[in-house]
């Protein structure tokens, strides 16, 4: 009969497992669907709350686990009203159950006995009435229960001590009445848990309970009598105290030499030594170098090893003793700023361009009467180099190279211009500062240097550098640089790299040519005569449309106006072979009105009559 | 004129109960803004943990959102615990205003702070309800005040990781609800009360000890940098 009993019933749960764990959803479903059916909703709250679903975890103010069972029901502060159901008790994982501040009447249903995972019941603000359940003592996991601000009747029960893990109680505000435990977890509460009931009594509420004995005061206290033992005291004392000296001087002789030898650095720190054996400090990838080292490197700045001599100094060629090629800039003593701490802010700030095309900062020097600044060795020399003063050896620059040449050297200056942070203005943009590596590739260099030599000169506010030829009119008239100052240098420059002409250079008097080299090209342009422009040592070998598009980016660059020059990233754009064609032709329908003005006075005068009968028009209506 | 009359007077009466209504509303909510920015105004907060401590909010419960408050319901603003532990706020005075709290307030949780002060001799009569007090590993300095036997719920009293002197107060005795205390790591020295015997050791070791070898430990270092002293000297 009982074996029976039991083969069906496992038959049954074989046969209907999956319909078990829906039937179990709906079930709690259906529970909360109770509630939903025994409260009235003016507001709609529960609208969403639909039976005909699956489960209810997609209901508002319901939330579940992962396996679908209710864990939270939210709907404080909803203006519910009605009764709670004792269906609620099916909840089995519900661990917060938030009612608080609605208008819900009638008792609190046993049933929530049943909730053992509940770990929040929130009923407070509402109409309850009736007692609070005894039930409520088996919530072994409950924290938080606040029933207060309701109607409810009877004693507290005596099974909520048994929760241990509760940690507020609030049952203000209510109706009840008997005996306040104070023991087990009720000894966390005072006064305001139990504040505005009937007749509560017990020591918290300061009534005592009818039929109890009065309250009996304390018994007195006595405080305990010092311990004495003075012998074992004094010889634990000792050695103690001996224990204790011995760690001390543990402690302290590690200390101690330390100390000594700290006391001892300062001396040598101070001690005064040759500039020759300044410590090598590396700054990040910037290394200082000893003025010593420098010497050896280029044979005691020997004349032989000149590079170049630059607007800022002179340029030395020299060999590390790691073997390493270097170009040493010796900066111009009379400019020489005083203070240490603005260079070395500088050099760091120069170190920090980093690009293909920039020429790397290897690492300084810095003495009292010498400033130094160490780059690496460029085999191929510079652009003004290779154009007017290569070897007889050497290949002059073919037209690949060259626009290689100038596309690398307006990335460079782009670099400067919109990725370094301050912005860097070069302000010396011309041939001879445009280098060449081993592989031909531009690295533009002398960057940054002018900032380096302003401290002296900061009372000038119309100092001006660069060179002849490739200095921007606006900077030559006002003293202020910009981006835009920097574009016509390129501009010039490109001009000596397509014809490989100075970009200032008496000799083309002479010939009865302009001695600019911006006006001797637009001069020959004018006469159609493309052919006498470029370099002869291109032996015409070069792309007649590629030269015409580098001549035309080299006009727009070098015009007389900032704002009608192009940025640099733009000129990197057109190099690229995007937008040049446009700029062009807008920059021709200007050329071409300005010259239709120089060319044509008469047709000027004739305007103005005509501005004069416009006048009279005017006047001859108005009377009509 | 006499309905003029009338009108004035239906007019006053309603001005008048209107009045209370909004006094008497406010007047709970006013004390516990009071109490909480008052700690606010006293305190000093290097990491800005009380940036949540926005006082132009008027919904119902809004303190309750605040950092380190917690209170009896939501929707009430009535503080049950104050959790700033470990928050680095600085004073040099644990603040009176403590006391506009001290209606409602069971835990006081200041552990792991910088406040540099002595113990105000006040705390249980700002706060009689307190069953929790934490202000361990701050730089408390001074006596344990006996007047923490008002907090007679008081049921954990943890000290320890300050500066205090003196001895235990004889007078807690009498406070038969603790469970939890700890003076631990302290300057403390004299005889523990009959009332701690069955309470944990750890609470009140590297008190007096502690301090003897600190001393002698200075002693030592002194002498033998003094004794350095004259040898780097020669």
């Amino acid at each position: 009969m009982e074996r029976e009993l039991w083969g069906s019933v496992f038959i049954y749960w074989v046969l209907l497992a999956r319909p078990l764990w829906l039937v179990s959803a709906n079930m709690e479903g259906d529970a909360l669907h109770s509630l939903r059916t025994n409260l009235q909703d003016p507001n709609n709250v529960l609208q969403s709350w639909d039976p005909t679903l699956v489960n209810p975890c997609t209901w508002f103010h319901v939330t579940c686990n992962n396996d679908n069972s209710v864990i939270r029901v939210d709907l404080g502060n909803a203006v519910l009203s009605g009764q709670l159901v004792p269906q609620l008790g099916q909840l089995k994982n519900l661990q917060y159950l938030e009612l608080y501040s609605n208008n819900i009447s009638g008792p609190i249903p046993n049933d929530l006995g049943n909730l053992t995972n509940l770990v929040s019941l929130d009923l407070y603000l509402n109409r309850f009435s009736g007692p609070i359940p005894e039930s409520l003592g088996k919530l072994s996991k409950l924290r938080f229960l606040r029933l207060n601000n309701n109607s409810l009747t009877g004693p507290i029960p005596m099974p909520l001590t048994n929760i241990t893990a509760l940690q507020v109680l609030d049952l203000s505000n209510n109706q009840l009445s008997g005996v306040v435990p104070d023991n087990g977890s009720f000894s966390l509460f005072t006064p305001i848990s139990f504040n505005n009931n009937l007749d509560l009594c017990g020591p918290v509420t300061g009534h005592p309970c009818p039929g109890s004995p009065p309250f009996s005061p304390p018994p007195p206290f006595v405080p305990p009598s010092p311990i004495s033992a003075p012998e074992g005291n004094s010889a634990t004392g000792a050695i103690a105290g001996g224990v204790a000296a011995g760690a001390a001087l543990l402690f302290a002789a590690p200390a101690i030499v330390f100390a000594w030898w700290r006391r001892r650095k300062p001396q040598e720190f101070f001690f005064d030594v040759p500039a020759e054996e300044d410590p090598e400090v590396h700054l990040g990838q910037l290394k200082r170098f000893s003025l010593r080292e420098l010497q050896v490197a280029t044979d005691t700045f020997s004349n032989k090893n000149i590079l170049g001599r630059g607007g800022f100094g002179k340029v030395y060629k020299g060999r590390l003793t790691d073997g390493s090629l270097v170009a040493v800039k010796r900066l111009k003593e009379e400019r020489t700023p005083g203070g240490e701490l603005q260079f070395q802010t500088e050099v760091e700030m120069i170190s920090m361009a980093v690009h293909r095309n920039l020429l790397r900062l290897r690492g300084f020097c810095m003495t009292p009467t010498e400033r130094l600044l160490v780059y690496p060795y460029m085999a191929n020399g510079s652009v003004a180099s290779c154009l007017r003063e290569r070897p007889a050896h050497q290949q002059p620059l073919d037209w690949p190279t060259r626009k290689r040449i100038a596309l690398g050297s307006a990335r460079g200056l782009s670099y400067l211009h919109d990725h370094c942070d301050p912005k860097i203005i070069h302000r010396d943009v011309k041939a001879a500062n445009i280098l060449l590596d081993e592989e031909f590739e531009a690295v533009v260099g002398d960057f940054g240097l002018a900032k380096l030599m302003d401290y002296k000169d900061t009372h000038v506010t119309t100092a001006v550098r660069g060179t002849i030829g490739h200095i921007a009119p606006e900077y030559l008239s006002t003293g202020k640089s910009s981006e835009k100052t920097d574009v016509f240098g390129y501009g010039i420059m490109l001009l000596e790299l397509i014809t490989g002409q100075r970009a200032f250079d008496l000799a083309r008097l002479a010939n009865d040519d302009d001695v600019m080299l911006l006006d001797w090209v637009k001069g020959l342009l004018k006469e159609k005569k493309l052919e006498m422009l470029v370099d002869p040592d291109l032996h015409s070998n070069y792309i007649d449309a590629e030269v015409e598009q580098l001549i035309q980016v080299a006009l727009l660059c070098s015009q007389g106006s900032p704002m009608d020059r192009p940025k640099m990233s733009e000129v990197v754009r057109m190099l690229e072979g995007d937008g040049l064609a446009e700029r062009w032709d807008e920059w021709q329908k200007v050329e071409v009105l300005r010259q239709e003005v120089e060319l044509a006075p008469h047709p000027n005068s004739d305007w103005i009559v005509d501005s004069t009968e416009n006048l009279h028009a005017v006047e001859l209506s108005g009377p009509r | 004129m006499n309905p003029r009359s009338s009108l004035c007077s239906s007019l006053f009466m309603f001005i008048t109960l209107l009045g209370l209504h909004v006094y008497f509303a406010s007047s709970q909510v006013e004390d516990y803004v009071r109490c909480l920015r008052g700690i606010e105004d006293t305190v000093s907060d290097p990491q800005a943990r009380l940036a949540t401590w926005r006082f132009d909010n008027t919904t119902s419960g809004f303190i309750c959102d605040f950092e380190g408050v917690s209170c009896w319901g939501r929707r009430e603003n009535r503080v049950l615990g104050l959790d700033l532990r470990d928050t680095k706020l600085s004073g040099n005075k644990i603040p009176e205003a403590l006391k506009y709290c001290g209606k409602s307030i069971q835990r006081l949780d200041l552990a792991s702070d910088s406040f540099t002060s002595k113990i105000p001799r006040e705390i249980c009569t700002w706060m009689p309800f307190l069953v929790s007090i934490d202000l361990s590993s701050n730089k408390l300095s001074g006596h344990i005040p006996p007047t923490i036997v008002n907090c007679s719920y008081l049921n954990e009293l943890v000290l320890s990781n300050n500066q205090l002197s003196g001895s235990i107060p004889s007078e807690f005795g009498s406070l038969n609800r603790l469970k939890k205390f700890s003076v631990a790591n302290n300057r403390l020295s004299g005889t523990i009360p009959e009332i701690f015997n069955g309470f944990d050791r750890e609470g009140f070791e590297g008190n007096s000890k502690k301090n003897d070898i600190i001393i002698v430990a200075a002693g030592g270092w002194l002498v033998w940098e003094a004794a350095w002293e004259g040898v780097i000297n020669l």
